[in-house]
Parts: structure tokens; sequence; C-alpha cells
């Protein structure tokens, strides 16, 4: 008898637990705002060691008091990251994850906007510009992202601005060390299939990355041939760029399956570090991460610098999105307040990308940190290409000689590099045939 | 007993004992049966949720494509029965050595060698591969990931399986019957002889179901390739694992599906050849005795 009665009261002890659990999620919020971005990808208020570094909090317990204080409702952000572009896609697209707010790649913004999967923000094409809501974009948004962003156009003839907030942006190039002989080669996309690389870079475990990189290489005369100096050279070059027929497709499956043959392996988040530890001399890398392996490395004395191809690369960009069936207003509070300059460079300062937004504080920010001190030689970078009339004066910082080809370079390339820059487009109906060719690029 | 039987004829009994087994029986539905379902329904579904065969098709009968795709399971296969039977051989003496007591006081080598799986094996073959690179390259000045990727990814496989092996044949030489190495040798049989007539014969269960335990996860693993390879060699599970979460076509998780159930078939095909074989070494057993 008394097993029967334990019996029946582990079902109950059970449900019990489960109560219990479900009950915590409850608090005094009124509005919740679901927010899905990538790791590492926001000021969270705390140093590396995980102290908090003052009583304001993070972006997320920054915006709740902002709100609270703007409109006397108090609200919650449910914070959650992805890591992968695609997975993100899936979760959005099968409805596992719901959210209101997203930060997908370029590529992936057009592909969901596309597939009707996003929400419009309040964005007057014809006027260029967003509605009050979102004043601080309009008013502190670079110059150069507002006219890449309203120049790409998707299917329906709208452009990007109107399904997504620019947020961090970057390039695509080789984190190398200067000391090595690899410092002769990486300036050119060829160094991958040079045998003088031998085992000493790594390729992009990522299709759509690799893919780019050999375009470069199995257009190269045809890229040298164009006239750098016409006004439609970066359209020519981003069509060659995005180019995807099937004859190309064999043409870059050759080239990937040599190159890595070349290479050491692929890799697409351990690189960062390996190549501080020296694992291998050039690592093929997006400029973000670049800058983290820098600052690492310098403190383990190694100097690496950070190079941008000279034939042109890759120009990426991750925006805020809204999914069909956000809660509108309030993502569009919260981007208008994350694209305020003073917080966009809390976030800036934390995460090593560099903001979309330009402004007197972010301005501040790249002036601490590669401002040259007086008496050195230094070179004088004109970036008004990117800051506009945002900053008083024109944005021209004085950076070391010695720096050159490092931190600054990779955050801010040149009006010239920029020219070479390309923005990745959704192969479309194609994706399935570029990746069956990387099935058979990784099985080679 | 008069009562047992008077509650089975009233239909429904409460067996207290029984219903501890509900736990096992619920999870085993949410996270066995269920998601198995799921696999299989997914695998003849297209795009829009409608049935069809063409996902197997474009899998194995589609020139090109199903020559990537047939290659690489057989790789796989390659590896995960090379990986078997190295484990297998390194496996064998040291079960022996341990399961005798003249080596093994206290049992405190038998803990020695099931030590490293008290750490994560990712964290381990991450170790392993950083031993291995240093080793290779003061040696001979090239990563061994790097250089020769399908070996190391052997070497790593063996490093992380081998005390599955280890600890069937382990029980298993534990009940050898000495008296009859004993009487071998009494009746004149050599050395080499006592062990292929009088130990192996008494351990081949032990050595199927080491088998088994390093022959399933191999195949099924794909972290330890991606490690030990620089991300260079797909073996199934990685193409499986791109399948679900790099790619974005349509189809994409139908085909993971069919791949999966493919992976599952080899193991399922394995694991009933190790049942016949069971029966068998049993039988002739039987007929011994």
């Amino acid at each position: 008898m008394k097993n029967k009665k334990l019996a029946w009261a582990l079902p109950i002890v059970g449900a019990a637990l489960v109560g219990s659990l479900t009950a915590c999620g409850g608090d005094d919020a009124e509005v919740v705002l679901n927010v899905y971005n990538w790791e590492d990808y926001i000021y969270e208020g705390v140093d590396d060691d995980g102290n908090p570094i003052d009583d304001k909090g993070g972006v997320l317990e920054r915006f709740e008091a902002y709100y609270e204080e703007k409109t006397g409702t108090k609200v919650k952000v449910d914070y959650k990251c992805f890591s992968v572009n695609e997975i993100m896609y899936k979760q959005i697209k099968d409805k596992t994850i719901t959210a209101d707010l997203i930060c997908p790649s370029d590529y992936m913004i057009q592909k969901m906007a596309n597939e009707g999967m996003l929400e419009e923000f309040s964005y007057n094409e014809t006027t260029g510009k967003y509605a009050e809501s979102l004043n601080n974009w309009d008013k502190y948004g670079s110059p150069y992202i507002k006219d890449k962003f309203a120049s790409e156009k998707l299917n329906n003839g709208k452009s990007f601005l109107s399904y997504a907030v620019p947020y961090f942006w970057g390039t695509m190039g080789f984190t190398y060390n200067m000391d090595k002989d690899c410092a002769n080669y990486v300036n050119s996309w060829e160094c991958m299939w040079d045998s003088a690389m031998k085992s000493k870079f790594t390729l992009k475990d990522s299709v759509r990355d690799s893919y780019a990189a050999a375009i470069f290489h199995v257009y190269k005369d045809e890229i040298a041939a164009l006239d750098e100096s016409a006004s439609d050279y970066n359209d020519k070059l981003t069509a060659i760029f995005n180019r995807c027929d099937d004859a190309t497709i064999s043409k870059v499956e050759a080239a990937l399956k040599e190159a890595k043959a070349n290479a050491y392996g692929f890799e697409v988040d351990e690189g960062k570090d390996a190549i501080v530890r020296g694992t291998y001399d050039a690592n093929f890398a997006w400029s973000g991460d670049a800058v983290y392996s820098m600052e690492v490395a310098e403190e383990l004395g190694v100097t690496l610098g950070y190079s941008l191809p000279e034939e042109g690369s890759n120009i990426w960009f991750d925006g805020w999105c809204m999914p069909k069936g956000a809660n509108k207003e309030l993502a569009e509070e919260f981007v208008n307040f994350i694209s305020n300059p003073e917080i966009a460079a809390l976030s800036m300062d934390s995460v090593g990308y560099t903001s979309s937004i330009a402004g007197e504080d972010i301005w501040d920010l790249i002036n601490e940190w590669y401002s040259a001190e007086d008496g050195v030689a230094a070179d004088e970078c004109d970036l008004s290409y990117f800051f506009g009339d945002t900053v008083e004066g024109k944005a021209v910082i004085s950076v070391d000689k010695e720096e050159r080809g490092r931190g600054f370079d990779a955050q801010y390339p040149s009006e010239e590099q920029i020219k070479k820059c390309c923005v990745m487009k959704d192969f479309g109906t194609q994706t399935t045939a570029v990746n069956d060719m990387w099935n058979r690029v990784k099985a080679a | 007993m008069e009562e047992a039987i008077g509650r089975k004829k009233r239909g429904f009994a409460f067996n207290f004992r029984a219903s501890l087994c509900i736990p096992f029986g619920v999870f085993m539905a949410l996270f066995v049966v269920l998601p198995l379902f799921i696999i299989v329904y997914y695998a003849f579904r297209d795009g829009d949720g409608g049935f069809t065969f063409q996902n197997w098709a474009s899998l194995f009968a589609d020139g090109e494509n199903s020559k990537v795709n047939w290659g690489i399971i057989g790789m796989t296969f390659v590896i995960a029965a090379s990986t078997t039977i190295i484990c297998i051989l390194i496996a064998y003496p040291i079960a022996y050595l341990l399961a005798n007591k003249k080596y093994n006081k206290n049992k405190v080598l038998v803990y020695i060698f099931l030590l490293p799986m008290w750490i994560n094996f990712v964290i381990r073959t991450i170790g392993l591969k950083e031993l291995l690179n240093s080793l290779t390259s003061v040696l001979f000045d090239w990563d061994i990931t790097s250089e020769h990727p399908y070996i190391s990814i052997v070497i790593g496989m063996v490093y992380d399986y081998l005390p599955f092996a280890i600890l069937p044949l382990y029980n298993q030489m534990l009940k050898l019957d000495k008296s009859q190495i004993e009487a071998a040798a009494d009746l004149g049989a050599n050395p080499a002889q006592v062990f292929m007539k009088a130990i192996v014969p008494q351990t081949i269960p032990g050595i199927v179901s080491a088998a088994m335990m390093t022959f399933m996860p191999t195949m099924s693993s794909y972290v330890i390739a991606d490690k030990m390879s620089e991300n260079s060699k797909f073996i199934i599970g990685s193409l499986i694992q791109g399948y679900f979460i790099k790619r974005t076509d349509d189809v994409s998780s139908n085909i993971g599906s069919v791949l999966s159930l493919v992976m599952l078939m080899i193991v399922g095909v394995s694991m009933l050849a190790q049942k016949a074989f069971d029966k068998k070494t049993e039988e002739r057993k039987g007929n011994l005795w």
C-alpha cells in the first residue's frame, strides 16, 4: 500500500515541478521585444571577466529604461543569439523562433525580403528617408552606407533600406603575420593558388565567402581589364563578382579544389585564434575578426596585419530586419535607440566590428584608437566618404605610418579600396547547384 | 500467487515496479521514436510537403552528385572499419593484461584507461590535434592534420573510441576459463596455439561487442573528423550536418533526412550482423558442451 501511494505521488510532484518552472517566466513587463542577433554583437555592459562596467547595464537594459521613461510602458527585451545566417533563416521560416528583430547579412536580407518573410520599416522610397520614429538613422547613418543600401534593389523594386536598417559592416581579406614571408603575397587573392603559400593559409568553411575569393581568381584577366576610372566600374565588378551560371560554377569548382590542395585547411571561427598561435601565417578573415586577432596578438607580442586584396573584395553588411508579424512600433523604437551614435559607439567599442553609424561619438572613438601621437610619421587619412557631414569639419585622421595595414585599415578601408568592394547577392535558383559544387569540393 | 492471478483476471493491475518504466517509455517515445518518424516523413516529402521519391533519386541516381555521395559514404565506411580493426588490435592485449590480477592489482589500471572518458571528447580531440601537430612539425616540419588528414582522422577516432573497445573485451577476459588454457598448454600446444585455439574462441563475444561499440559511433560522428582534418574531409556525418544547417535550398532538410536514414540502415545492418553472429557462437558453444 505504501508503495502505491508513493507511485501516485510521483507524477504529482513532477507536475508541480513543471508548473513552478513555467511560473518563473512571468514578471511585470507589459510588452516583450524578441531580438535575435549574432553572438557577441552588442554591448552587454560587462568587461572581459563578466563584471558590470557601470550601473546603467548593457544596451538592452538601457533600452528598457529609456522606453519606460519615454512611454511609461515597461518593456522586457528577450535576447537570443544565432551563429549562422542559414540556421536563423530556417528557424524563422519554420517559425521555431519568433522574433521582432533579426540581424541577417546582406544576401540573406535579399533572400528573406524576396521571399516575403520581412515586414517593411517606415521608409519613404521617394525621399529616401525613414519616418520620425527612425530619425536617428537618418541623422547619423553613414552617407556611404545609406547610398549603398538605397541603390541595392530587391525584386519588387524597393531598396534594401525598406527592409533593413544597417548595423555593422566590414570587408573580407587576410589576417596575416607581418613578419613572415606571406606578407609579400597576401595583397592578392592569387596567393591562394601560389605554391609559395603551400599549407600557410586557410580557406573559409563557408561556401559564399570561398566562392567569392575564387571568382577573383577565375576572372582575374577580365577584372584587370575593367576601367577603374569609369563611373560604372563597381557595377561591372559586382556583376562579375556575383556570377553563378553553370560554366562559372564549374570553373570555381576547379579553382577551389586547387586552392584546397594548397591550403592548410578550412575554418570558420577557430582561425581567428589559430593565426595568433601561429598555426598558419595567413587566415582568410572578415575584417572584424581581423581586428580581434590583431588585438589578442599584440598582447602576446605578435604583429598581425590585415590585407584587403588589390583586385577587390566583398563588402558585407548586417542589418536589422523585422520578420512578418513583428511588433513594428517597438522594433523601430529599438533600432532607433541603437542607431544613436552614443549607443552605437558603446557596441562598436566592445564588439570590434565597424558600425554603420557615423557622428561625433564614433569619430571620437576612432580618434582615440588610431590618432597618431604628435611627432611620429603619420598618414593623413580621409574618411569623409564615410562620415560626410555627420561630424564637424572634414573627417581626416592622421594615422601612425607604422600602424597602417592594421586595425585602422581593417575597420575603415580607403575610398579607393571601397570602390573595388562588391556586395554579395543571393544565388537564387542556382543555390542548389552551388551547394552541390561545395559538397564536391569538400569531398575532394 | 493467488492474488496475482486474481489481479490478472480483473484486466488492470497497478504494478509499482513496472510503473518505474514510464519515464523511460515517455523519453524513448518523445526523443527516439517520434524524431525517427519525423525523419522518415521528411525523407519522402518535397519542398511543398507533397509525397515524392525525388530526394532519394537526387542523392543516389544523379550522376556527379551521387558519385560524390557514394564516395563519402564509402570513405566513412573505410574510416570506421579501419578504426574498429585498429582499436581491437590495440585493445585486445591491453584488456588481457587488465584482466590479469598480476598486472592489475586493485583495478587501478582499468581506471587509468577509463580516465580520459571523464573529459569531454571534443576537448580531448582538440588536445590530441595540437599534440600531434607539434610532434609532426618538430619531426617532419608539417602538421599531420593538414598534410595527412585521413590518417589523422583515424588516429583521432582510435584515440577517442579505444575505451569503448577495451571495456567489453576486459569484461570478457575476466570470465576466461583458466583451466581450459592450462589444459591446452599441458597437452602440448605451443603459446601461439594456446592463444589461437584456447583464448581467442572464448573472447569472441567480447570482440564482437567491442567492434560494435567502436564501429557505430565512428560511422556517425563528424566532430572528430572535422577537427582532425581541419574541416577538409567530409564523412557522412558532416554531409548530413551540412544539409541540415548550412544549406537553405528548399529540400535540404529532406535530403539530410534521406542521408540520416541511410546511415541508420548501415548501423542497423551491422547490428543485425552482430545478432546473427552472437546466435552462431552460442549454438557452437552449445554443441561443444
